[in-house]
């Protein structure tokens, strides 16, 4: 079943300008897709269009079959929770749990089931010690986390991580891998990302753009052996992968550590 | 000769109760590379800003020991004058863009202008260094039209063309794309082999364990300093400080466990190649 | 288009462009000058015959009149009030029903109001447009102008684009948590402390990270600094300066003899 569909999608800013170029895309549920490209390829423009912070100059976006443009955003966020880049955009309370508190309070959620959304978002991101604290007092990967949360306790049907990674140290990497595995249960959840050792881990699809335009749609595996494409793209795939890519009979999807030493345990035997 | 020297530095922020730092004490070699690795809050930022004198002089807070940079006592001594000595350039490329120059010509004149530079010397030296970072046909443009990558690269050169000994790099791509990563790091290494001290703090293990020539782990302190492929295979050190080794580190480890492979840990992808292409064979 | 952040200046290869910004300056300050003085509006508007020739001549003619076009409303609305409230009028034009009445001296001062604002503001423009805000800095520290205070204006002029990107990630970032920032005024004051709030925090961030900016690039040195951008003042400066004295003082002194 699908939750969004982008059907012959064009997007300028200014006129003649093509920021999106005829995008068809379709998003169903349970994915965790990745979108990859270099700044400046249209991944953003492309997501802010399916809460409706932009419209389409051309074409329509459907969000579970109804066009998003008779939606207000604050009506399609209950849809689709879009997690902003820099935590610092957006945080304004002065405690962990009143932040968390406001997407839910806009949409009229109250007392005692805001409270249990609160906590609930607060465990799921790991930071229900922290709920006492103020923002400004938690580290940098401890902030994104309360943003995650505070899209988390609206309970939107998809999830949008805009660069979950950057400026995270490895233990925030590794928090980070480890809560898109968990909201992969419960949500559809589509991320941005430059991290390709994270896009390997987690994504079940790869959407790669290139400018304002989709160049391919498929598995990570069979993303990372498209050299071309990636190149045009300035991505690189993770290193494991290069490696079993520079060894000659290996093969060229390899995605992880185990994956590499089962092809070079079955190379040793011959 | 050490360009770069640390006594027993320590420091707190006014308002803290821990030290950020405490203890200090390295000697940097003129023309060395130096990787510096952390977790987050592990006091690298505050470490890169004490060599141009931001710390003390900048930020309040309590100091002791000393540090000497080129010659002079960085407590006895102004940015300004610093400045001249010491390049640094930190994460977000367009904060550090003055914005006191309609065009990249002008940012990079910026501090030469407030040097007092006359004008001929001023003219030639920027084109000098438009050359050198590539953009020697953007000159006339605005650095806010500018990609990240590129920006950080004019970061860099405008800090550079006021021909410090030392650079200090403070995350400089951790807001970059991969290609401005690329970019970034490119013109690092061309920097440094062009004599330059190189101090930089980046989590790209990958990129450190080619370029580096001995890494600073720091957890509040320095806890460990080594070449990179001792540093960066040292699974247990880096595991108790936050940090990972690389894929390539962690293939090495699993040849070792199976018997096929008996030397030092790999960090290289070269090195790690020809092991592989040779058990292969 | 080579457009400087929130200036207006435009880059452009004409005569006007290479004159010293304090030349043109001097022009502005005489216009101005006059504006208030001169003794009827015929005369103001008689200025107007000289910018056309100059904006021809800077290759600007059409965006030097730009604003005035967006700002009719106003003018329209300068001759209502003062043509029928003007409250020292004396002298009627004519009685309109319900008791309204068009006052000659009304419309009289309107056109003087009028005139005076049309002209500062094209002369005001054309400044703007020919004159590149790093040579105005540059040559006014030259003769006087403090180089903190001049670095804080070029600065700003930047900067407010910038901010105003920043403020629309901030409206996006809570408009996807359900904020409305549209709607009633209740509503729309509701959301001021969600979007306020980090603009704030954000741009103090900011402001400590640039002024290490400016440390690191010795901007609090001491002696004399130099100019990346040199406007020197050449014959022909002096002649546009002597020639716009001159017109200004016999000018003025027209309006009130004849």
């Amino acid at each position: 079943m699908s939750i969004i569909q982008v059907k012959n999608v064009s997007f300028e800013y200014f006129k003649g300008v093509k920021v999106l170029n005829n995008i068809n895309f379709t998003l169903n549920k349970g994915e965790v897709v990745a979108i990859i490209g270099q700044n400046g390829s249209g991944k953003t423009t492309l997501v802010k269009h399916f809460n409706g912070l932009l419209r389409p100059t051309k074409g329509e976006v459907l969000i579970n079959d109804e066009d998003a443009v008779k939606k207000t955003v604050a009506q399609l966020s209950h849809t689709c929770g879009y997690v902003f880049q820099n935590p610092d955009d957006q945080i304004f309370n002065s405690v962990v749990t009143a932040e968390v508190a406001f997407g839910p309070s806009n949409m009229g959620i109250k007392s005692h089931e805001l409270k249990v959304r609160v906590n609930e978002a607060l465990r799921t991101v790991g930071l229900y010690e922290e709920r006492d604290k103020h923002p400004l007092d938690l580290d940098l990967n401890q902030k994104k986390l309360v943003a995650i949360a505070s899209i988390v306790a609206m309970r939107p049907e998809l999830i949008i991580l805009d660069e979950p990674t950057t400026g995270q140290d490895h233990a925030g990497l590794l928090r980070v891998e480890a809560l898109i595995n968990e909201l992969r249960k419960n949500y559809t959840v589509i991320i941005i990302s430059h991290d390709m050792n994270l896009v390997a881990r987690v994504a079940s699809r790869v959407v790669m753009m290139c400018n304002g335009e989709i160049i391919f749609d498929g598995s990570p595996k069979e993303a990372f052996t498209k050299n071309a494409l990636m190149k045009k793209t300035y991505l690189k795939p993770p290193i494991i992968t290069e490696l079993a890519q520079s060894l000659k009979g290996f093969k060229r999807d390899v995605l992880t550590v185990d994956e590499f030493m089962d092809e070079l345990k079955t190379k040793l035997k011959k | 000769m050490d360009i770069v020297t640390f006594k027993d530095f320590s420091w707190r922020y006014a308002g803290y109760r821990g030290w950020t730092l405490s203890n200090i004490n390295l000697s940097i070699k003129k023309g060395e590379f130096i990787g510096i690795i952390g977790k987050i809050g592990s006091g690298r930022t505050t470490f890169c800003s004490s060599m141009l004198g931001l710390i003390p002089h900048f930020y309040p807070g309590l100091m002791e020991g000393e540090i000497i940079v080129d010659g002079v006592n960085v407590e006895k001594t102004s940015i300004s004058e610093l400045s001249t000595r010491v390049g640094l350039a930190f994460q977000s490329p367009a904060n550090q863009l003055t914005g006191a120059g309609t065009t990249i010509e002008e940012e990079l004149a910026f501090g030469l202008q407030n040097l007092g530079i006359p004008y001929k010397e001023m003219h030639k030296k920027v084109r000098d260094m438009l050359k050198l970072i590539g953009l020697e046909h953007f000159g006339k443009r605005s650095p806010f039209e500018l990609s990240g990558g590129q920006q950080q690269k004019v970061a860099i050169a405008s800090v550079l063309i006021m021909n410090p000994k030392i650079l200090v790099l403070d995350e400089p791509t951790s807001q970059l794309d991969p290609l401005g990563t690329e970019q970034v790091f490119d013109m690092v290494k061309k920097l440094s082999k062009k004599g330059i001290t190189i101090i930089m703090s980046t989590n790209n293990i990958n990129y450190l364990s080619k370029f580096a020539d001995r890494i600073v782990l720091f957890d509040n302190k320095i806890v460990k300093v080594d070449t990179p492929d001792k540093i960066l295979t040292d699974v247990e050190l880096l595991r108790e400080h936050a940090l990972t080794h690389s894929d390539i580190t962690e293939v090495s480890i699993r040849l070792k466990k199976m018997g096929l492979y008996n030397k030092e840990l790999l960090v290289d992808f070269d090195d790690l190649k020809k092991v592989i292409e040779g058990l292969i064979k | 288009m080579a457009n400087a952040g929130l200036t207006s200046y435009i880059e452009k290869n004409s005569y006007f462009h290479k004159v010293n910004p304090l030349t043109k300056l001097l022009i502005l300050i005489c216009v101005i000058i006059l504006s208030f003085t001169l003794k009827n509006f015929i005369y103001i508007l008689a200025l107007l015959v000289i910018i056309i020739p100059i904006a021809i001549k800077s290759k600007v003619l059409s965006m030097t009149f730009s604003p005035i076009f967006k700002l009719y409303f106003m003018f329209i609305l300068l001759f209502f009030i003062q043509g029928f409230f003007h409250p020292y009028a004396t002298e009627k034009l004519i009685d309109l029903p319900f008791g309204f009445t068009l006052w000659k001296d009304g419309l009289l001062y309107a056109a003087y109001i009028a005139a005076r604002i049309f002209v500062m503001m094209v002369f005001g423009y054309w400044f703007v447009l020919t004159t590149h805000p790093g040579d105005l800095v540059s040559s006014l520290s030259r003769i006087g102008l403090p180089h903190a205070l001049g670095y804080i204006i070029l600065t700003t002029l930047q900067i407010i684009p910038r901010f105003r990107t920043q403020m629309q990630t901030i409206i996006d970032a809570q408009r996807s948590r359900g904020l409305e920032t549209q709607g009633n005024l209740i509503q729309r004051l509701k959301s001021f402390v969600p979007l306020l709030g980090p603009l704030f925090m954000g741009s103090v961030q900011q402001a400590v990270e640039k002024s290490m900016a400016l440390e690191a690039r010795a901007f609090s040195a001491k002696g004399e600094k130099t100019s990346y951008r040199q406007a020197t003042i050449k014959t022909k400066d002096k002649v546009i300066m002597v020639i716009t004295v001159l017109f200004s003082i016999s000018w003025e002194v027209l309006s009130w003899t004849l």
